[in-house]
């Protein structure tokens, strides 16, 4: 399931073996092996998955239990080692809320002086590049407390881009943004792939569809897909399908605005003879839901 | 775009140093400092005594009222920024621990605390219209200057342990509950309950039964306690950790020792320097005389540090030595407090008037008190200890009422004053009030030349008022006798 990557790469990226996380007795993260070098990965799962556990990890916000951890080729269970990953580290949290009495352009420059920024009148101008960046440049002098949900989702993301860092972990970052935002984030991150490690983890496959070049599935704390988005398409061809009456239940199926349904699961001997059924080009979305076992859940 | 590489530790400390400045930067633009710390100096100075001749006492007091003021404002001002270290910035994976960013916190709070402390002393010396008299005691300015630290101290450990704005709401509720309270709970178990929270609160900034810590023994003691409520504080903020289930108990049980370490020296002091402490170890003995200064025939024996009131104590007493006999046996003046000469202040030698520490130059009470020691003396009068002797009739305490209030400028509708206060604790007569009031219109030269010729017959106890009116061409009855004085006036008591 480990993509290999070259070794330079991992001096931007990530390398992972056998780690585990356990909250209690629940393994939250189960001997996850990985190599993160350039480019956006998606990272999907289901609720409970593991995704921000192990975000959380690769941010050294949390320990792991067991297993080993490079991060940016710096090993985080150092204390000055982990300072320095953090320092060039973009992380975007899961549900941060961001002290509400800071204004925007406050609370990056708490951030900056915490990343080593530099100096004042540098740390301001890359303050001022990163509200740029997501467009919220103007509401520089707003407390935190004042912006919309969507517009602290772009502050978030604004922390993150502080120093242009060279891995990007990104948890549910598209949360609230409106369609128009989404595209700019898009297009950012992107642009930050050229020489960044991205791991996005999201629910919007579309997100993932659209940016991710690799992408990864967990399930109950293992990696249960590691490849392109176009190989775990492939492996739903010939299992999602469009018919005219409801399937049975315990088949994955929903009413479309035509009135038909797309029905995921039942290879094409499976279903009984007398449904007229349309095979369909599966997206990244039913490829996912099948994988992760949706189907027969 | 990171920054370039330096070594782990220096770079840490850095970001600790900018991050500090950062805090600071903020606290100054905090809406509630603006607000606050102004109106903490605004009450200060409403409620400074301004004297003109100020102590180490008042700079003392001042100092303490500071601290409690802006020790306040800063609890109030620290409460945010801890809240945002405690509560919204755990989940960021910032490259500082929140130990060491709630440090940088502390660090900067306690920085302006102590810049606005130390503004506020130097205000009070810098305007201060004389030098200001007693000898210093630095571990007792340092020790407010530390208590004042448990203000942002505090916030940061209340904040620690509840995550919440609750113990700010809590103290800004509790001084209007307290002001209302003693005024609706009085006579109630409730204001007990108050009063003992105020005491806690006295004691805190103030555990020593005296006014001011005005030996190295009792400012050490103060230091002390200083150092204890700061580690206090900080063992708290400590034992706040949830990561760790080794700090929280040890923290809390060095807390509670110090705290047992406090209470021991409150419950030491408070017995070794209380007032019948002090006054049973009090022995009669010659003190030494080598600090005095003789000014005219009068020895003045200042208390260290307040060699430049004896010019202002010899201004006062001068009027009245002018006009006594040249060979007038006069007393030594001795300052005395309880910590400093409390022999002389609880037996005074034979031939000492004491003067204790709070003399003020501004109060009249306390001049009028001074120059009536002198005179009680020369004039053989007991002390003012010596309450309730009966003078009524004798001549000399008429001549005493007027050598107290010779020189005092006191207009045709006004009361001499000292005149009253002198003989208020000596049962004069009508007679000798009469005496004393036509005494005191008379031309001063004059009397004093009939003092000064009849001077052995008018100290005598057994020289009646009849005698001085005599000698004065006054007359007590018939048809040139001074007029009756209103019959309801009578000197004030008490004094």
């Amino acid at each position: 399931m480990t993509t290999t990557t070259s070794p330079t790469a991992l001096t931007n990226g990530v390398r992972a073996r056998g780690l585990v996380r356990t909250y209690g007795t629940r393994r939250a993260l189960d001997g996850i092996d990985l190599d993160l070098g350039p480019g956006v990965t998606g990272l999907l799962g289901r609720n409970g998955a593991g995704k921000t556990t192990l975000l959380r990890c690769l941010a050294t916000d949390l320990e792991p239990t067991d297993g080993g951890l490079s991060v940016l080729g710096l090993d985080p269970e150092r204390s000055i080692e982990r300072t320095e990953i953090r320092r060039r580290l973009g992380y975007l949290p899961q549900n941060s809320s961001f002290y509400p009495h800071f204004t925007a352009f406050g609370l990056l420059d708490y951030m900056a002086v915490l990343k080593e920024q530099g100096g004042r009148r540098q740390r301001h101008e890359e303050i001022r590049r990163a509200l740029r960046r997501v467009d919220l440049y103007d509401r520089r002098h707003t407390r935190i407390r004042r912006l919309s949900g969507g517009m602290r989702q772009r502050l978030g993301l604004a922390a993150a881009l502080l120093g242009d860092p060279r891995l990007l972990l990104l948890d549910e970052p598209t949360i609230g943004l409106d369609p128009e935002q989404r595209i700019r984030f898009r297009d950012l991150v992107s642009e930050l792939a050229v020489h960044s490690t991205v791991l996005l983890s999201t629910h919007q496959i579309e997100d993932v569809a659209a940016l991710c070049r690799r992408v990864l599935v967990l399930d109950r704390g293992r990696v249960i897909f590691d490849g392109a988005p176009t190989d775990l398409i492939a492996r739903a061809r010939g299992r999602v399908w469009e018919q005219a009456s409801r399937p049975p239940e315990g088949v994955t199926a929903w009413r479309l605005a035509d009135g038909r349904y797309r029905v995921l699961g039942p290879e094409e001997g499976d279903a009984p003879d007398t449904v007229e059924r349309v095979p369909l080009e599966p997206s990244l979305e039913d490829a996912y839901l099948l994988l992760t076992g949706s189907v027969t859940r | 775009m990171t920054g370039p590489a330096r070594p782990g530790r220096w770079s840490n400390a850095v970001t600790f140093g900018r991050l500090t400045w950062f805090n600071l930067h903020h606290l100054l633009r905090n809406p509630l400092f603006l607000l606050l710390v102004p109106a903490a100096w605004a009450v200060v100075r409403l409620t400074s005594h301004d004297s003109r001749l100020p102590t180490m006492g008042d700079l003392f007091n001042e100092t303490l009222l500071s601290t409690g003021l802006i020790g306040a404002a800063m609890f109030a001002v620290t409460t945010f920024p801890a809240l945002r270290e405690v509560r919204h910035s755990r989940s960021l994976a910032l490259p500082l621990s929140s130990e060491a960013r709630l440090a940088s916190l502390a660090l900067a709070a306690i920085t302006l605390t102590t810049v606005l402390l130390v503004a506020s002393l130097a205000l009070y010396v810098g305007s201060a219209p004389a030098p200001i008299a007693g000898t210093p005691q630095p571990a007792a300015l340092v020790g407010v200057l530390l208590i004042g630290w448990c203000g942002p101290l505090g916030a940061i450990a209340s904040v620690a342990w509840t995550r919440s704005y609750g113990p700010l709401i809590a103290v800004f509720l509790f001084l209007p509950l307290y002001l209302a309270s003693t005024f609706l709970a009085f006579g109630t178990r409730a204001d007990v309950l108050v009063s003992r929270m105020g005491g806690l609160f006295s004691m805190a900034l103030q555990p020593l039964p005296l006014p001011h810590p005005d030996t190295p023994t009792t400012a050490l003691f103060y230091l002390v306690h200083a150092v204890s409520m700061v580690l206090c504080t900080g063992l708290l903020i400590v034992a706040a950790r949830r990561d760790t289930r080794f700090l929280r108990p040890v923290g809390l049980g060095v807390a509670a020792l110090v705290m047992v370490g406090m209470v021991s020296l409150y419950t030491h002091t408070q017995r070794e320097y209380s007032y019948d402490t002090l006054t049973a170890n009090a022995r009669p003995r010659a003190p030494a005389t080598d600090d005095c200064r003789e000014l005219e025939g009068m020895t003045y024996c200042p208390l260290p540090g307040y060699e430049s009131w004896v010019r202002t104590w010899h201004a006062d007493l001068e009027p009245v030595m002018r006009v006594l006999p040249e060979d007038t046996v006069l007393p030594t003046l001795w300052q005395a407090n309880h910590t400093l000469r409390a022999d002389v202040l609880f037996h005074p030698p034979d031939d000492a008037i004491v003067l204790t520490e709070y003399w003020s130059a501004d109060d009249q009470i306390h001049r009028a008190q001074f120059r009536g020691d002198l005179v009680g003396y020369v004039l053989g009068l007991p002390s003012a200890e010596g309450r309730g002797y009966t003078g009524t009739g004798q001549a000399r305490i008429v001549v005493g009422a007027w050598l107290v209030a010779v020189g005092d400028e006191v207009g045709p509708d006004e009361e001499p004053a000292a005149a009253e206060w002198f003989l208020s604790d000596l049962e004069p007569g009508g007679n000798d009030l009469r005496l004393t009031q036509a005494m005191l219109s008379l031309p001063e030269e004059e009397v004093a030349a009939v003092v000064n010729d009849h001077w052995d017959t008018l100290t005598s106890p057994t020289t009646g008022t009849p005698v001085l009116a005599d000698l004065l061409g006054l007359s007590l009855t018939g048809p040139e006798a001074i007029p009756e004085t209103d019959p309801d006036h009578r000197p004030p008591q008490g004094f």
